[in-house]
């Protein structure tokens, strides 16, 4: 019997090896990365930069840096990148205007994109707040009302932030008598959306994945809603993200439930961001986030991710969003 | 002449002089009764000829008069019959296997005959003997050494013909379709060799009867089973056992063929998965059961009823007390895949020139993970259980009939229809809780179910034209019925053959295809996870046509050059979105998916010598393969990952004696292509992207899908065979080894930025794996 223990140990002993490679990928390509950022009532702010060596452990710096901004066609502004890779403008950004990007460097061709500011939301109303219990959990929901534009394609994000309390404030029995918040809001983490009296809902879906409209949001209708399109929405931990054909016109009510599990005596206060998106920058988070996903995933066979780029001659995308924020304040009673 | 038997002669019509007659009969093996596919059967006066159908029937419609009959098939004696034909006659022939390799002398087998290009078949001794990973004989590994096959990954048995997908193999059993065709994850094909009696492969002339794939067909056989005498097999090798056992039941006319197979890796490891152990290391094992009977009610009746179930499991079982002895706990957690097909074929003679066969399928493939943890209250007896069950497979139920019509010497006609109901389930959830206070019971069903109905009619004949120009004229007319939608598909299959010389043939196919199912898949190496799924109004049915060109020659009937060349047009083809992760498999899988095109073409040259002591093959592949999909890399164009330039395949058996034989096989592939950054930019996805993407400073740029050529693969693998006959069986030792140089070749490949210095790095996945195997054969 020697030796099939032999030939058994021998077949447990197999195990997978690993071995580096030498592999010139030569020069990585000379192309400019390009993100303007417009902002609804702010100013314009570009961020540029050289793509490196995927082994490099430096960026390349750009010389001669700059970047033109023009306003349907009319040049209104010519800004400097720094040696940090950023430019400000002092253009603010009027909605449905067409402006373009030229940027240049010294040894790079020039790369060109073109962005529209998409308008603000048109209604974004908290209708209410609530509190309530389910298996000894406590819960906030935030109930907000949308209404989608049916002549425009809108891609949404939603957030909710609660601003942080602090402690050593003197509590006045009444919140106009608050003395003190502190000053930065911090967003919630895993809030549960529902919409609409669901059949079926979730509290999150995993961080970092896409959820299909499909068997998960109702509508209203009596029946799941089924989207024919290619209509999901991402969640990645914080915020929603939502694609024009999810809301298609309608004016929806949207539940954002909180999961509270440290309930404070006193008032908070939760403020709903609400984005309008340019098709160009949800499609390029969408590529981040589907980059995300792969690169947190456990193994390496998951396909690779392409990042979306709008930029002719070059890598990025235009990003631009407008944004509306409403706010609510709920205590305990 | 000695073993040929004329079994039965009787007359049904005196004819003239010069006017048709028909010699028909049945053709099996004289040992052990089974009927011999693919026999050429061939008038050397008329230089008329015919082939035996997947049921061993041949029909011959000669002039009347002398006759030079020669009946001959690999691996077996050559017979032959003169006789002075001056009526309708039936021969049946028992045809002796060849014991020497002298005596296997085969003037023209059904390969040589073959109108189509792109036909491959070979000895069933031959898959048993190449050896393979962990010495498991394996078919489908067998046939990824033969040009145009190319293999996925490291050790896997998926096939990717000619550009195509392993969801495009028409893989079938007794006639049955095989969903997953893999064990193991792929390392292993779910086809015991010791259970199969024959094989037809097809890659680029495919018949008109086959329908449903884009790529391939591979139509397996079962065996039928010794009607003579009791006999069996056992074997016991490194991870797995398998026994056959096969004869005859109250006489010739029935007989039944039982084999099973099962690996005892889960026996090994017992040891290992202590109970109550948090890290108990699963167990794993997986079992092939393969059953046939057949009855022959008269010499025009026979009833077959084969039986096929495989399954792969795995699982943890955990057992055990909390510290103070309050609650005992039961865990048990888990997945498992498994075929079930089920096949009722009724073979009838209808006439001296009409054959008929019905047939009755039953499939189902099934992938379930499950997780059950109850934990009891020893005190109150209060049980809480939390289990949750996911489903997904696919069950088809259905029937054709083919009828085989022998015109005459110079056509071959073919039809019949089939019609199939497959169910497909995308994922079943059930959950269940049953708490201690609330002690709520939620049984939630998530998913959608399809009922889909496929059908499909065909007819087929061969045409010998002249002596040298010989046609295949095939249509089939096929109509899938999904989601209040019908889809109808045309697909005329042409073949056309000129013998240039006695030794020299030419050889053309042109054929449209059509596939409505799709493989949803996103991973390499083959797992349980993928789905198959139905065309929907949304996915349209896959779609290819292929035109292939070949040479063909013969030299001195010991060694087949075959040279061939192709061109293949693929449209509809799904791939998961960027980003899909290894196990995204929830609903909604249309909004999941790309849908794009394909194109490959190649050269193939293949060198086969089938008879004599030293027998192989040499295959040399040269192709390219890419794919095009309107929102993967920017819609350009890019390699198929499969996109292997040249491919060789060299394999070479050598039988000392009939106590001892060698076999070895290489194998050389440039590397698959695969999709690694070579650049990274920074990013900026704006301030209010407030979560992890502004904690990322760079992202990898993958400047062109599939852009990274992995090193070469190669890798050499030798057996050897040593037998001895007993006093009751014969016994015998297989030995060798995987890998001999141990060759590290690449799994994959990745770019590892997160230590330092960072590096591309591979991943090899087999060393040098030696195997060994004892059997006894009774």
């Amino acid at each position: 019997m020697k030796q099939y223990r032999v030939i058994i140990l021998l077949f447990l002993g197999i195990l997978g090896c690993t071995k580096e490679l030498n592999v010139d990928f030569g020069e990585p390509s000379k192309k400019l990365v390009l993100y303007p950022i417009l902002t609804n009532n702010k100013d314009i702010i570009i961020k540029m930069s050289g793509p490196a060596g995927i082994l490099s452990t430096n960026f390349p710096v750009l010389n001669n840096a700059t970047v033109i901004i023009t306003d349907n066609g009319v040049p209104v502004d010519t800004v400097k990148i720094d040696l940090k890779g950023k430019g400000n403008s002092k253009i603010i950004p009027i909605p449905d205007h067409e402006y373009g990007f030229k940027a240049t460097a010294t040894g790079y061709p020039e790369a060109i994109c073109a962005a529209q500011l998409p308008k603000p939301v048109e209604t974004l109303s908290i209708v209410d707040t609530a509190h309530f219990s389910f298996y000894n959990m406590n819960y906030i929901r935030v109930r907000l009302r949308i209404k989608d534009d049916p002549n425009t394609i809108n891609y949404y994000k939603v957030t909710i932030y609660r601003k942080k309390f602090v402690t050593t404030h003197i509590y006045r029995g009444i919140y106009p008598n608050i003395i003190s918040y502190d000053t930065t809001y911090i967003s919630i983490w895993k809030p549960r959306l529902l919409a609409n009296n669901p059949v079926i809902d979730f509290f999150y879906n995993g961080v970092g994945s896409f959820l299909l409209a499909r068997n998960e949001i109702n509508f209203g209708d009596g029946s799941h809603f089924t989207f024919e399109l290619g209509s999901e929405t991402y969640f990645d931990g914080i915020e929603y993200y939502f694609p024009d054909d999810l809301f298609n016109g309608k004016e929806m009510i949207l539940d954002l439930i909180v999961e509270e599990t440290n309930i404070s005596s006193f008032p908070e206060k939760y403020m709903i961001e609400l984005s309008s998106m340019s098709e160009d920058y949800y499609r390029g988070f969408k590529s981040y986030a589907r980059y995300g996903t792969k690169e947190q995933a456990d193994l390496p066979v998951v396909e690779e991710v392409s990042i979306y780029s709008a930029v002719n001659g070059g890598y990025g995308f235009p990003i631009a969003y407008s944004s509306v924020i409403d706010s609510s304040y709920w205590m305990q009673q | 002449m000695r073993y040929f038997l004329l079994a039965i002669v009787f007359n049904t019509l005196c004819l003239s002089a010069q006017k048709s007659v028909t010699i028909s009969g049945t053709i099996t093996d004289f040992q052990n009764g089974e009927h011999l596919v693919g026999v050429v059967v061939y008038d050397s006066i008329s230089k008329k000829g015919t082939i035996t159908n997947n049921y061993g029937f041949y029909s011959l419609t000669l002039r009347s008069g002398s006759i030079n009959l020669l009946y001959s098939t690999l691996g077996y004696q050559s017979e032959g019959l003169k006789i002075n034909l001056t009526r309708d006659t039936v021969v049946c022939v028992n045809m002796k296997p060849a014991v020497t390799e002298l005596q296997e002398v085969v003037v023209a087998d059904n390969k040589r005959q073959t109108i189509q290009t792109g036909v491959i078949s070979m000895k069933i001794s031959q898959i048993q003997n190449t050896p393979v990973l962990m010495g498991e004989a394996d078919l489908l590994k067998t046939i990824q050494l033969l040009p145009g096959i190319k293999s996925g990954t490291e050790g896997t048995s998926g096939l990717y013909v000619r550009g195509g997908s392993p969801d495009q193999n028409l893989i079938m059993l007794d006639g049955v379709p095989i969903y997953n065709s893999s064990h193991a994850f792929g390392l292993f094909s779910v086809f015991n060799p010791d259970a199969i009696s024959g094989f037809s492969f097809y890659k680029g002339g495919i018949p008109a009867r086959y329908t449903g794939r884009l790529s391939s067909v591979l139509d397996i056989n079962m065996k039928e089973g010794n009607n003579k005498e009791i006999t069996g097999k056992a074997s016991l090798g490194l991870i797995a056992s398998n026994f056959i056992i096969e004869g005859p039941i109250g006489g010739e006319n029935t007989s039944f063929f039982v084999s099973g197979r099962r690996t005892f890796i889960d026996l090994i490891t017992k040891p290992f998965q202590s109970e109550g152990a948090e890290s108990a290391i699963p167990a794993y094992f997986f079992y092939d059961i393969n059953a046939k009977i057949n009855h022959s009610f008269n010499s025009r009746n026979r009833l077959y009823v084969s039986i096929y179930s495989g399954n792969d499991h795995t699982g943890t079982s955990i057992h055990g007390s909390s510290q103070d002895n309050e609650r005992t706990f039961d865990d048990k957690d888990g997945f498992g895949w498994g075929n079930l097909t089920t096949s009722v074929r009724w073979n009838s003679v209808l006439t001296k020139k009409l054959f008929s066969n019905i047939t009755l399928v039953y499939s189902k493939y099934r992938f379930s993970i499950y997780r059950k943890n109850e934990e009891t209250n020893n005190a109150s007896k209060e049980v809480s259980l939390n289990s949750y069950n996911y489903f997904s497979g696919i069950n088809d139920i259905g029937g054709r009939w083919d009828v085989d019509w022998f015109a005459s010497a110079n056509h071959t006609i073919k039809t019949g229809f089939n019609f199939t109901f497959h169910s497909f389930n995308p994922g079943i959830t059930l959950v269940k809780n049953k708490g201690y206070e609330q002690n709520n019971d939620i049984d939630t069903t998530l998913g959608n179910r399809n009922f889909v109905r496929e059908a499909f009619i065909y007819a087929e004949d061969e045409i010998k034209m002249t002596d040298k120009i010989s046609a295949y004229l095939g249509l089939n007319f096929s109509v899938f019925s999904v989601e209040q939608k019908n889809y109808y598909s045309v697909q005329p299959r042409l073949s056309l053959s000129y013998a240039v010389t006695q030794n020299l043939k030419i050889k053309s196919s042109y054929g449209i295809m059509s596939q409505y199912l799709h493989l949803l898949t996103n991973s390499t190496t083959g797992l349980p996870t993928d789905l198959w799924l139905p065309v929907t109004q949304k996915i349209k049915p896959q779609a290819a046509w292929q035109i292939s060109l070949g040479f063909e020659y013969d030299l001195d009937n010991q060694y087949l050059f075959s040279l061939e060349g192709y061109y293949k047009k693929m449209k509809n083809l799904i791939e998961y979105k960027e980003g899909a992760s290894l196990f995204q498999i929830k609903g909604g899988w249309e909004d999941k998916v790309e849908i794009g095109e394909g194109k490959s073409k190649g050269i193939e040259l293949l060198v086969q010598k089938e008879h004599g002591k030293t027998t192989g093959w040499i295959g040399i592949t040269i192709s390219k393969t890419t794919r095009q999909f309107d929102n993967i890399n920017n819609g350009l164009e890019f390699p198929y990952r499969y996109d292997r330039r040249l491919d060789i395949g060299i394999m070479v058996m050598h039988k000392f004696s009939e106590k001892a034989s060698v076999s070895c096989s290489w194998v050389f592939g440039t590397g698959n292509r695969i999709t690694l950054a070579t650049e990274k930019i920074r990013t900026s996805i704006g301030d209010s992207a407030v979560f992890i993407y502004n904690t990322i400073t760079y992202v990898k740029n993958i400047t062109s899908i599939n852009n990274f050529l992995t090193p070469s693969y190669h890798r050499l693998d030798i057996g050897f065979d040593f037998n001895k006959k007993k006093k009751h069986w014969t016994r015998s030792w297989s030995f060798g080894a995987y890998n001999v140089y141990n060759r590290k070749n690449p799994f994959y490949v990745y770019a590892d930025l997160l230590n330092k210095p960072p590096a591309i790095k591979q991943v090899s996945l087999f060393p040098i794996l030696p195997y060994f195997k004892y059997s006894i054969v009774f």
